[in-house]
């Protein structure tokens, strides 16, 4: 699965998709296949403030627990309720059905930090 | 006794397979000047003969009068089910069922008890066992600090006072501030809950009466409402904890098929609602599947447990007390239903006895309200001198100063009315 | 095979109470309507149990080298010690004085063993005992006055660890392991200050290494005015052979239900004694047992951390230990840590032609080898799923973290010869699957009850119990 170009990357392994001042978040494929299975996904609150770095939600595969950070601050406006009942839509989909929320950017400038997707690729090599 | 089978011909053809000349040369990482130069000044072996004569001696230091102590442990009577089944190898030597597909037995026996609990407390999950009665409070104490994300909790002074030590003890090192909820007429009386996360209530309580959950429930609207039981036999007699809206239950169960054993190994039970199962430690037992189809069992969850989640862990307990949990669940499914009768049966002769002793002159029952297989008397001290030879129950001035000259008595099926009536007859003679 | 549930039938139970004719003092809005426990005849009970046993696999059924765990043979004269009627008192029975010598003796017998000064055997299981010990810690420094945040954890402690320095409030502060396995020295230097309580240590370490840099690392910690907690699981390997006083340890745990022979019973009951050098002593949990003018009797520390267990701790637990001990005596703890240690290195020494070992040198108890070598995407899981066709439990696997792909090994010192050799030629037969025969082992295991787990259905639709759907 390539990395889509309409959107930024983390090196945290999360994706990020501008539309306006709403950011919708997930995870890539390389981070859905490292973690497996997904099982469980703890979602926020909607109306959660979050800082950037600060807890988004939390990952649960059969092997591990991971801590998603985000990537913006912001405040939650939707979260992907789908998770609940398929929680798989993680690692078959992660760029499009596995989002997990969206967000309603509190500071644009945090954009400038994230990274485009070709220097995510180069990141992934670097690793792989 | 010497249970390596290693012969001296075995050694050196291993030695010289590794490649080196002694054993000691495999020791060689350890600084020479700590390697013990003599032997441990422990005595050296015994055959089994002379184990056994040795441990009986010291056993007999041990009496057992006639008893009626209580108080968080309790003499039942183990049915011959239970010793048959936990006595085979394949249950007892084995371990945490980590890889499924040869322990099914132990999944599928924990998966079971799981479910038996959950029936006798009405909660939605339960999981595969504690330490014992008082840390498995605790670690309800620190899951509803967690919860609530308030660092203080209620607990009622009609809680077993070593629970309430333990409590105390792990509050300190979790930092979280106990606040104590005073008892009036031996049950547990007004409290605020304004800025607490949880209520911890004993039910049965200390005093073996039964707490007016309801009333509580009302009160505690706003926070976690955690039960703790010393005498789970109860909950086969009593309604259960979900008509009264409880969040957390916890109890010991060593009740059920365990013995006394001087109060160890006990069996910590923890059962919540729905919405803590991804919060509740420890292991659990699920249903599952595997790849033909067929039904099977797996430890599932363990996401949460220590040895993955490291120190976000809801707990650090790794081994249990799953032979424990065993040995109730072959007790639960002996009895089945007729376990309440057996409870009735406890509170019956509970009644029978409290009723005969009061009409001593000289004993009363302080506390005059339901009450379970415990209750609490106030004996002159001239009538003690009659029960030297009997254990009549808990001192309990020790631990509430304004109860002197009061014991907790508590009766099971075995002090059955035989045993009463020899007890009246010594005092009355 | 049917649940409890699937198997009752009203009505049929063997265990009839028969009730007296008293009033009960609890009103009915108090009690149960009903209970709706399974109902069954005691040959149905028995039955299910025994059937259940069957579909289980114990060290009585064959090799159980799960390494970190020490599945040596649980010797059977050990439950007839622990099913003595007169040691099945109420704890609070005055006449308990055969009860507390056991405890007593025993006591005495671990500091003899460990070169500890004083035990408390109320913490029920190790972790138990890992979390009393810190707690430990932190009263120590509490009345020094000295605020200290971390403990020092290496990369390849148990999950207990960092778990229970959580616990009590302390952050755990990673310490890396080097290259031959050991504490990184170096990163131990850097990060030990102040503001560090202590380390907290496995020695041998989970890779059954024994980390030739102990008295440094120990050391270090106490230079900085720090403490040593050891956790003693891998106390096998060092019985009669070394004591973790002398290595400057200053708090630790025993499992008894790991070098001292008592059953692990599909999860326990354990017993994890906690251990302290004399100035640690008032600080251990309420009540101590001790003895004055040769009576054993109770004794309360003001400063002490408290209680952590309802009473003493899992007295049978303890019972069945201080059998172990005497059964084998003094010669006999020393032939265990020879034996064990022997054995690994055996299995270490064949195993290695034919499986990676990181850490190519000798081993204590325990080794750990890897999946890197292994062809056709074959992974560590498919290796132990394999080895139950092969009448063997498995060994640990994915732990310790800092080996990718990990096979934690433990033979334990109650292995026969023929029994290694039969494992390893297991390993041998696997390898070559692995080449030339790779479904085998992806499809493993083939040949129990029950085919392999889907782990993930279990998680993602948790059940729980036999009434949620």
């Amino acid at each position: 699965m390539g990395n889509p170009i309409d959107r930024k990357y983390t090196k945290e392994h999360e994706w990020i998709k501008i539309d306006g001042d709403i950011a919708t978040v997930g995870i890539t494929d390389f981070a859905q296949d490292q973690l497996t299975d997904v099982v469980f996904v703890e979602l926020p609150e909607k109306g959660k403030q979050i800082d950037q770095n600060g807890n988004l939600c939390v990952v649960e595969s059969v092997k591990s627990v991971s801590d998603i950070f985000s990537p913006v601050s912001g405040e939650i406006v939707e979260v992907n309720n789908a998770l609940e009942n398929s929680p798989a839509l993680v690692n078959n989909d992660p760029f499009e059905s596995g989002w997990i929320v969206k967000l309603k950017i509190k500071n644009e400038t945090e954009l400038d930090r994230l990274i485009t997707p070709e220097e995510y690729n180069k990141f992934l090599t670097g690793i792989e | 006794m010497d249970y390596t089978p290693n012969t001296d011909e075995d050694r050196e053809s291993m030695l010289k397979e590794i490649g080196v000349q002694d054993i000691m040369d495999l020791f060689k990482n350890i600084p020479e000047n700590l390697i013990l130069k003599s032997p441990l000044r422990i005595p050296d072996q015994l055959s089994e003969f002379e184990l056994i004569r040795e441990l009986e001696k010291i056993s007999k230091k041990n009496k057992k009068p006639l008893s009626f102590l209580g108080g968080g442990n309790y003499n039942h009577h183990i049915p011959s089910t239970v010793n048959a089944i936990t006595s085979r190898g394949e249950f007892s030597t084995s371990y945490t069922p980590y890889q499924p597909e040869i322990n099914q037995g132990t999944l599928q026996a924990i998966f079971e008890y799981q479910s038996m609990i959950c029936e006798l407390t009405g909660m939605d999950v339960a999981n595969a066992s504690m330490y014992d009665g008082a840390t498995s409070l605790a670690e309800a104490m620190i899951l509803a600090s967690r919860i609530k994300g308030k660092k203080q909790v209620l607990v009622s002074q009609a809680l077993n006072p070593f629970y309430r030590e333990v409590l105390n003890t792990y509050a300190r090192a979790s930092e979280i501030k106990i606040v104590e909820v005073d008892i009036a007429g031996g049950l547990t009386s007004d409290f605020e809950t304004e800025g607490s996360s949880a209520i911890i209530i004993q039910n049965p309580n200390f005093f073996g009466l039964i707490e007016n959950l309801e009333e509580i429930r009302k009160k505690a609207e706003d926070i976690l409402f955690i039960t703790s039981t010393t005498e789970s036999l109860g909950w086969a007699m009593l309604k259960p904890f979900s008509e009264y809206d409880v969040d957390i239950v916890t109890a010991e169960g060593q009740s059920f098929g365990n013995p006394m054993n001087f109060g160890g190994p006990g069996l910590g039970i923890i059962a919540t609602k729905q919405a803590y199962l991804r919060q509740i430690p420890g292991r659990l037992a699920g249903e599952t599947v595997d790849i033909h189809g067929n039904r099977g069992f797996a430890l599932t969850l363990c996401t949460r447990e220590q040895h993955i989640r490291r120190e976000k862990a809801t707990s650090n307990i790794c081994t249990n007390e799953g032979l424990c949990a065993l040995a109730a669940a072959v007790y639960l499914a002996t009895y089945g239903r007729n376990l309440g009768k057996l409870a009735q049966l406890n509170n019956q002769l509970a009644v029978y006895f409290s009723d005969k002793l009061t009409q001593i002159k000289g004993i009363d029952l302080v506390f005059d309200k339901p009450f379970f297989n415990e209750f609490v008397v106030k004996i002159h001290k001239d009538i003690l001198s009659k029960l030297s030879d009997i254990e009549i129950g808990i001192s309990l001035e020790k631990y509430y100063p304004n109860l002197e000259d009061c014991y907790l008595v508590c009766c099971t099926e075995m002090t059955p009315k035989e045993d009463i009536n020899r007890v009246i007859d010594e005092i009355t003679q | 095979m049917k649940l409890l549930n699937e198997k009752s039938k009203q009505g049929s139970s063997s265990f009839n109470v028969s009730l007296l004719d008293i009033q009960t003092n609890i009103s009915d809005n108090l009690q149960r309507t009903d209970l709706n426990l399974p109902e069954l005849p005691e040959v149905e009970v028995v039955r299910h149990y025994t059937n259940l046993s069957k579909s289980n696999f114990g060290v009585d059924n064959g090799p159980y080298p799960l390494g970190s765990c020490t599945m040596k043979y649980n010797p059977k004269i050990n439950e007839i010690a622990a099913n003595i009627p007169e040691f099945n008192i109420h704890p609070l029975s005055q006449h308990n004085k055969g009860a507390l010598e056991i405890i007593y003796r025993l006591q005495e017998y671990l500091c003899e063993i460990t070169g500890m000064h004083a035990f408390s055997t109320q913490p029920a299981a190790g972790a138990h005992g890992e979390s009393t010990g810190i707690m430990i810690m932190r009263a120590w420094f509490e009345k020094r006055g000295e605020k200290r945040t971390k403990v020092i954890i290496p990369d390849s402690a148990h999950g207990t660890n960092p778990a229970s320095v959580s616990l009590s409030r302390f952050q755990p502060l990673q310490v890396k392991s080097g290259l031959s396995g050991g504490i990184d020295l170096d990163d131990l230097r850097q990060k030990m200050n102040d503001n560090v309580a202590g380390i907290m240590i496995t020695n041998p370490n989970t890779l059954g290494i024994f980390d030739e840099n102990i008295l440094e690392i120990t050391e270090t910690v106490h230079s900085h005015g720090g403490l040593c907690y050891l956790d003693g699981a891998n106390t096998n390997a060092m019985l009669g052979i070394v004591k973790p006083a002398d290595f400057g340890i200053d708090i630790m745990h025993l499992n008894l239900h790991k070098t001292f022979s008592t059953p692990h019973g599909g999860g326990g009951p354990g017993s994890g004694p906690v251990g302290v050098t004399e100035v640690l002593k008032p600080f251990l949990p309420n009540p101590r047992i001790i003895k004055k003018n040769d009576e054993t009797e109770f004794e309360q520390s003001e400063e002490s951390i408290g209680r952590i267990h309802s009473f003493y701790g899992n007295f049978s637990v303890l019972l069945r230990a201080y059998s172990y001990i005497k059964a084998i005596g003094s010669s006999g703890l020393r032939n265990v840590a020879e034996n064990a240690v022997l054995n690994a290195n055996y299995m270490r020494e064949k195993l290695k032609r034919h499986y990676h070992l990181q850490y190519d040198r000798i081993c204590q108890h325990e080794f750990v080898i890897d999946d890197s070598l292994m062809p056709n995407g074959i992974t560590t899981n498919d290796i132990a799923k394999r080895l139950m066709d092969f009448g063997f439990h498995p060994p640990t696997i994915y732990f310790p973290l800092i080996v990718k792909g990990a096979m934690m090994i433990e033979p334990t010192e109650t292995e026969t010869r023929e029994n290694l050799d039969a494992f390893i030629e297991a390993m041998k037969a696997i390898k070559e699957e692995a080449e030339n025969d790779p479904e085998k082992l992806t499809n493993a295991p083939l040949k129990t009850p029950i085919g392999r787990i889907d782990i993930v259905h279990a998680a993602r639709k948790p059940k729980l119990t036999w009434h949620s759907t």
